[in-house]
């Protein structure tokens, strides 16, 4: 039996004594790419944010691959893309950024080694970066160090990418690009959690959306894949399914 | 050089090695996490150490370490719990371990001109008992700074991305500050305490305007380091000064020979093409009724792939259900 990697429960988060989230549920299922969706200040970031315990929820349960939250410890099968990254050391490169991606299934005091070494020009190949892998991250434009922070993410061959809106001040191109790399890892079988502020290019791969308001999920929606009138020849017809309406807000 | 032949020359000089390669070493995280004050504050707190020995007569360097330490931790504590606000914590600092070194050291009957030894360092200051105990920590801080560089670097570099990868980042947050405070209180014999934070923090600026990369910067830095410190405690042999100040104007001195590097590299630096305009921050506009689009009657300026409405000043491209300055 599969087990889901991402279930939250419930969950309610409040920051600095504000309610933020209130009794959020959904889940993401193995292979599945699920979108995070709502306005500024709907909680998108910080639902995200509470997944992977940088906040924490007061009231319900989260669960990542069927372990409590608070016990989880396989980091290396998450990958997370922050919004932006800060980088304050302005000589640090490429390469160096990506690197770090690998410390999840590294012990201390050991070298980077040849394997991992091979694994990092891999993904900074893949994202389309390898002519500037030895560059400073701060000297990049927008579209490639948001890149890097997917390489970054990717380095350790996760079974879940968490990403939060990772084409905000990103060409249409660029994120065409992104969208394309995602496409082909969930392919091969990785979930994705995605807050997005627009779906755009990435809406052929979503399987299911979330869409928050006010802290609460205001609807969700699974996307269900027809073939096209029966014919093999015509290509599969997306359909969007409401599986929970709007509520009205206590 | 018969100056080396001399018995608290040679003490001095490997002091002075250790802290010039230990001091730009930790001062690589202390600088990369916007601390680079903390080296400072941690000074004034090991100079009440020091008052603390003077006052109970024992041997100011372990005193000094212990109590640094202590103050260490318990400033990041309170920056972690967000007790207080990092200036104001680190003016506690400041003023509380300055004045409390200055009250006990006069309580023990000696002036300022004893504590200056430890302000501003001195050369025939470093006893042999001080160098083994500079020795010991100072090898450790380095194994630490130097093993420690992936996790140390993830933390500092982003503290969010370092949680989700599992790291004890409160743990590395604690680390670099007992580091700190170890190398300042071991530096405090060379270049002084109220001078050491120069050492941790001006070779890792010049180092970062000549090397690229950060493994790069940290031995840079490190080099840096290490040859202002040996020239510092050369020159402050000469000119009959104290080496912290000597070292830390040698210091100053490369960081400013670093600028044309830099200005050199940014001269050759190639031009972003157009899909490579800086990151556009994501920063609503505050709401408008107005529909902006061809025609609205506000000036329509290409950007990139898109184009920008020029609206009372600011540049409003549409996202979403808003829309965005740009």
């Amino acid at each position: 039996m599969s087990v889901s990697p991402v279930v939250v429960d419930d969950v309610s988060v409040s920051l600095g004594g504000v309610p933020v989230l209130r009794d959020v549920s959904f889940t993401v299922d193995e292979g599945e790419v699920v979108a995070l969706l709502g306005g500024n200040g709907s909680g998108k970031t910080t639902l995200v944010r509470a997944v992977l315990g940088l906040v924490p929820h007061l009231r319900g349960r989260i669960s990542l691959f069927g372990t409590p939250l608070a016990q989880f410890g396989e980091w290396s099968r998450i990958g997370y893309v922050p919004q932006r990254a800060s980088v304050s050391m302005h000589s640090t490169t490429v390469r160096e950024l990506v690197s770090s991606g690998t410390l999840s299934s590294r012990k201390l005091f050991t070298r980077l080694g040849r394997a991992r070494r091979a694994r990092v020009s891999e993904v900074i190949e893949r994202v389309g970066l390898s002519a500037k892998a030895d560059d400073a991250f701060v000297h990049l434009s927008g579209g490639q160090q948001q890149r890097v922070l997917i390489a970054r993410a990717l380095v350790s061959s996760p079974a879940l990418l968490v990403m939060d809106e990772p084409f905000a001040g990103v060409d249409l191109s660029t994120q065409q690009r992104l969208s394309d790399l995602v496409g082909s890892l969930h392919a091969d079988g990785m979930s994705v959690l995605a807050v997005l502020h627009e779906t755009e290019v990435f809406a052929p791969l979503i399987d299911r959306t979330v869409v928050l308001r006010e802290g609460r999920v205001a609807a969700e929606t699974v996307v269900e894949t027809h073939s096209g009138h029966g014919h093999e020849s015509e290509p599969p017809v997306r359909t969007v399914r409401l599986i929970e309406e709007v509520r009205p807000w206590k | 050089m018969e100056v080396i032949t001399l018995a608290f020359m040679q003490r001095a000089l490997v002091a002075a090695i250790l802290t010039g390669l230990v001091a730009p070493a930790i001062g690589t995280y202390v600088v990369q996490r916007r601390l680079s004050l903390l080296g400072d504050g941690l000074g004034h707190v090991a100079i009440a150490g020091v008052g603390l020995a003077l006052l109970t007569n024992t041997s100011p360097l372990p005193v000094a370490v212990v109590v640094c330490v202590a103050g260490a931790v318990g400033i990041e504590l309170l920056r972690e719990r967000g007790r207080a606000r990092g200036d104001v914590a680190l003016a506690v600092l400041f003023y509380g371990g300055l004045a409390s070194g200055v009250l006990m050291a006069g309580a023990a009957g000696q002036g300022v001109g004893t504590l200056s030894n430890y302000l501003f360092g001195s050369l025939t200051s470093v006893t042999t008992s001080d160098l083994a105990i500079v020795g010991v920590l100072g090898v450790a801080v380095l194994l630490a700074a130097i093993g420690l560089a992936p996790q140390l670097f993830a933390v500092c570099a982003d503290e969010d991305f370092a949680r989700v990868l599992g790291l004890r980042v409160r743990a590395y947050n604690l680390l670099i500050v007992v580091l700190a405070a170890v190398t300042v209180t071991t530096a405090m014999r060379t270049v002084g305490l109220l001078l050491v934070s120069a050492l941790m923090v001006i070779p890792v600026a010049t180092s970062q305007n000549v090397f690229k990369g950060f493994r790069a910067g940290v031995y840079g830095a490190m080099g840096i380091g290490v040859t202002v410190a040996i020239s510092g405690v050369f020159g402050s042999f000469y000119a009959d000064v104290p080496p912290g100040a000597f070292i830390v104007v040698l210091a100053i001195g490369a960081f400013a020979l670093s600028w044309p590097v830099t200005s050199w590299r940014h001269r050759h630096r190639p031009l972003a093409s157009v899909d490579e305009v800086g990151p556009l921050p994501h920063e609503p506009t505050p709401a408008h009724e107005h529909v902006h689009g061809p025609g609205c009657g506000h000036r329509v300026v290409e950007h990139g792939d898109h184009v920008d409405y020029v609206h009372e000043g600011h540049r409003h491209v549409a996202h979403a259900d808003h829309y965005d300055e740009h």
